[in-house]
């Protein structure tokens, strides 16, 4: 049944010959329960408008066009004459094709323009009066999602099971009485957050836990180098640059997975912004905050608007608030706090502001981030407790791999982390890369293909834990070139592996980000994002078949897993582990961290969160 | 308040150019001024070649009448005065003040009802002096506004013989004389025919749209003295009705509705051919409105394509305004000539001569 007005709709192929485009409006229309009527093609305009005149009660002109030489001096004339005709008041004129954008609507005199792309519903919906907003029926795909909902997180392998039990249970005993200034500064975070502590208090006990460098920038308003503070006339600026034209539609459109994240940090965080709206427009899912290495390596945040003028975005209380208010509300975020002297305050912060999801992960902080096992063990399992009270679930991230640590041991390390989290209430999700990593360049599990490896990962996962399994990050890191046609290509075909393999977000790179030299362009953001959308139009639910060697792989993946989990279990000691290189030796390619040693302090008695 | 239309004869004829000095000279003069366009004005590359176009440029104080969403793409910064009850393809229009002068994007209503409501919103807002903007080679809109400025040029022909047939064509039919209807015909809005014992024949169709209905009407008005045709009057049409009825045109007169309804589908030569055919014969074109040429503005520039885009070229523009200069009463200027004093000076005489 019917529900919209029924409306009387004049179809014209303003064009020689062709009028496909029109005829599948006119079925939508139709079916909708509209009157039409398809004017033949090649009519001259004044033929069309004739046809318009002997027609009574017509609500709708939709012209069809496509834009080419000469063309919009022809749709201006017919415009034009409807207008001379004395009808124009009474008809509301349409015209689609390729290259027609609302400017250019606007400017021949159209009431509204639709370019490629334009689905019959959404004509549909503009002659109903329906809003579309930027895609309704295309955008259901973008509410936002759980992804760790429906997963039990049981374990398909009870020999790891054990092992896991073993090591995190000895995690949470050393942990016991150990606090550091990363984890006090984290408490006075949330207190001043609520209100429950006075500013000069807090700030004298906070800046006790700081560096020199947090000190001088409260102290003596000293900004780090290569910071400064956006001025009013920025904010302002961004302020009035509202009109973002809203969601297009989802690169996974209208399919439960894989959620499409996209990482930005560009220093500033009015750019970050415009990425991000960007990326919303082209159908990602969600979005992942990138900070400034040195941030990690420095105890304390600051505040402020601060912009950075290399990789990475400063986190600041006021940044991350800013950067929430333009996030689409359909939009996932995510805070990463994995790897630094801030960890757990991050999380705070992230939690504090409304972020979805955060990223923790003490290995691989540990082994290829620079920080000290011992004093990221304790930043972890604080960064962990605050998540769960939060109600943030994180990724595991596994990017050891990338300073030559082997899958497996990469893996043994955030199943600990996982479980771990598991063992304190939170929801982690894994994150094996999907890359060309140096093990593979060695070893050659990519010489023939980079299926097999890639699917293996996933397969020994999903046969140790029913868990929520996110690749990244990116996905296709190391198959990237400078060209960017290859780039978007190549991360179309591992996001499309990956969907074939059923997981349920993935991290996709710009097409110019691992060659860019200094900022990435919107442009190639793109890039990615219509690759992959043209990826998953391709295969469909049609899935990709990995070879038999994925299998083998698998099972060479979960047998080396658990040989590390049970030699790091038999040492009795996770943070000596580390240190010995169980979970990543240097011989792999893998140094404990030096930041932060020493740092670790003694709990007051009965003190706990 | 006077009303200014800027309209071109194709697209790259220089209005924005033109309407931008007018603005410049009219606040000199201090003037309340008011700015809209019937397109999309202000953004930095043209929608279809890709060249830069000239940017609009607002002074403190203009009240402008664009989509409230354009408000944010120019760098001026604007008070929100009203939203207006019309809109365009990119949503609802609005008055706005100009408090810090700046660029702007200007998509104002783009049909004629939504311009005489603009209009009168800017009248309410005090603008002495509005301009309006026009796009392509539509004039259809412009039936609203004071008095016209034409711009035209090698954008719309390369040819200067072309030109210059064109031009002596827009000044004839926008200087016919007016008539006034009364009595039973004056709110009329279709085709109708009467005098000489014929008795009054009215037609369903506003328009001679058609070959045949041009047929028709020609063989109804055969022996009658006034026929008015309200709507469009394309010019090869308007030759046909002027052969239909050939001698017998005699002592007749057509009364079209306004100048724009013989410029429809860019036929200005060819319904100038038929004003001289109609004249040859005896009879007389009218108009019930008149819409006063004020200027007409030339540019030589043209957008050459080249290998599927497009690049900037030129012909000669002091041979095309002296040709044009020739076949017009209205002043002939060259936007790209003399530079702005010269400009500013023959502005501000057209625009004193609006004031008067």
């Amino acid at each position: 049944m019917m529900a919209a007005e029924r409306k009387k709709i004049l179809l014209v192929p303003l064009d020689p010959v062709h009028d496909v485009g029109l005829k599948l409006i006119r079925r939508a229309l139709k079916e909708a329960g509209h009157d039409t009527l398809l004017l033949p093609p090649g009519l001259e305009p004044n033929e069309v408008v004739s046809k318009l005149l002997e027609q009574n009660g017509v609500d709708f002109v939709l012209v069809s066009r496509t834009i080419g030489y000469r063309v919009g001096e022809l749709l201006a004339e017919f415009v034009d004459l409807v207008e001379a005709c004395g009808v124009r008041e009474r008809v509301i004129l349409v015209v689609g094709g390729m290259a027609v954008r609302p400017e250019l609507a606007a400017e021949l005199g159209f009431d509204a323009g639709f370019g490629s792309g334009t689905t019959p519903e959404e004509v549909v919906a503009y002659v109903e009066g329906r809003p579309f907003v930027a895609g309704k029926e295309r955008g259901t795909g973008k509410k936002k999602v759980d992804l760790t909902a429906g997963y039990s997180y049981a374990y398909r392998n009870r020999e790891i099971e054990k092992q896991l039990d073993l090591i995190t249970q000895e995690i949470l005993t050393w942990v016991g009485n150990k606090t550091s200034p990363a984890v006090e500064r984290a408490r006075l975070a949330f207190s001043a957050l609520r209100g429950e502590i006075e500013p000069g208090e807090f700030r004298e006990k906070y800046l006790g836990y700081c560096d020199d460098l947090v000190r001088d920038y409260y102290n003596h308003r000293r900004l780090p180098n290569r910071t400064r503070l956006l001025d009013r006339e920025e904010l302002d600026a961004l302020e009035r640059h509202q009109h973002w034209e809203g969601i297009s539609t989802a690169v996974r459109e209208g399919l439960p997975r894989p959620a499409i994240f996209i990482q930005y940090g560009t220093g500033c965080p009015i750019m970050d912004i415009m990425h991000i709206k960007t990326c919303e427009a082209w159908g990602a899912d969600g979005v992942v905050h990138f900070d400034p290495s040195w941030g990690a390596r420095t105890e304390g945040l600051l505040a402020g608007y601060l912009a950075h003028s290399e990789d990475g975005t400063v986190i600041t209380l006021e940044n991350l608030r800013l950067l929430k208010e333009y996030l689409w509300p359909g939009t996932l975020w995510q805070v990463r706090a994995h790897r630094g002297l801030n960890t757990p305050e991050t999380v705070v912060l992230a939690g504090e502001v409304g972020a979805d999801l955060t990223k923790i992960n003490m290995v691989y902080a540990s082994l290829g981030a620079g920080m000290d096992p011992a004093r990221m063990t304790v930043d972890g399992v604080e960064a962990i407790r605050w998540a769960v009270h939060y109600g943030l679930s994180f990724d595991v991230v596994t990017n050891e791999e990338l300073c030559g640590v082997p899958a497996y041991k990469a893996f043994a390390g955030m199943l600990i982390v996982a479980h771990l989290a598991r063992k304190m209430g939170g929801r982690p999700i894994l994150q094996p890369l999907f890359c060309r990593s140096p093990e593979v360049m060695i070893y050659g599990q990519m010489k023939d293909n980079y299926i097999d490896y890639n699917a293996a990962k996933i397969l020994a996962l999903q046969g140790i834990i029913d868990a929520p399994l996110w690749p990244g990050a990116p996905i296709g890191f190391l198959t990237h070139t400078e060209d960017r046609v290859q780039s978007a290509v190549t991360t179309a075909l591992h996001a499309c592996l990956a969907r074939s393999l059923g997981v349920e977000a993935i991290s996709i790179a710009s097409s110019d980000e691992a060659y860019a030299g200094g900022p990435i362009v919107a442009a190639s953001r793109i890039d990615t994002l219509r690759g992959t959308y043209e990826g998953f139009r391709f295969f469909g639910s049609a899935g990709i078949e990995p070879t038999s060697r994925a299998q083998e792989w698998a099972q060479e993946l979960v047998a080396g897993i658990t040989r590390v989990l049970k030699d790091v279990a038999s040492s009795g000691s996770f943070v000596q582990a580390l240190y010995r290189g169980l979970l990543g030796s240097p011989e792999d390619g893998a140094y404990p961290g030096r930041v932060g040693r020493g740092t670790l302090l003694r709990k007051e008695p009965g003190e706990d969160v | 308040m006077f009303k200014v239309g800027f309209a071109g004869t194709a697209k790259n004829t220089g209005k924005t150019t033109a309407l931008m000095y007018f603005l410049q000279q009219a606040f000199a003069g201090c003037q309340r001024v008011g700015l809209s366009g019937i397109g999309y004005d202000g953004e930095d590359l043209d929608h279809l070649t890709g060249l830069p176009k000239p940017r609009v440029f607002c002074p403190r104080g203009t009240i402008i009448a664009t989509a409230q969403r354009c408000l944010a793409r120019g760098t001026a910064s604007c008070r929100l005065l009203e939203v207006l009850p019309v809109s365009n393809a990119l949503g609802p229009i609005c008055l706005a003040e100009v408090v810090n002068p700046g660029l702007a994007v200007i998509a104002g209503p783009n049909k004629r009802g939504d311009l005489r409501r603009t209009l009168k919103a800017f009248a309410r807002g005090g603008c002495e002096l509005v301009f309006v903007d026009g796009a392509f080679g539509r004039m259809s809109p412009f039936v609203e506004v004071d008095g016209l400025i034409l711009a035209t040029g090698a954008a719309r022909n390369r040819a200067l013989d072309c030109l210059v047939r064109e031009t002596r064509a827009l000044d004839r039919i926008f200087t016919l004389p007016a008539a006034v209807l009364k009595g039973a015909v004056e709110g009329e809005n279709t085709i109708v025919i009467w005098g000489q014992g014929g008795g009054t024949i009215r037609f369903r169709e506003t328009s001679l749209l058609s070959p045949e209905l041009v047929q028709e009407v020609a063989r109804a008005a055969a022996s009658a003295e006034v026929i008015s045709l309200p709507g469009a009057v394309p010019g090869r049409l308007l030759g046909k009705f002027s052969r239909e009825l050939g001698e017998d045109l005699a002592g007749k007169t057509l009364i079209v509705s306004d100048p724009t309804k013989l410029l429809v589908l860019g036929e200005y030569v060819e319904a100038v051919a038929a004003l001289d055919q109609i004249a040859a014969f005896g009879g007389r074109v009218m108009v019930r409105e008149r819409i006063p040429l004020l200027a007409v503005t030339i540019n030589p520039f043209y957008p050459r394509e080249v290998n599927n885009t497009f690049c900037k070229d030129f012909i000669d523009g002091n041979l095309l305004k002296q040709a044009l200069a020739a076949v017009t009463r209205v002043p002939v200027i060259n936007v790209r000539e003399g530079g702005p004093a010269y400009y500013l000076d023959t502005a501000r005489r057209e625009v004193v001569t609006i004031d008067n």
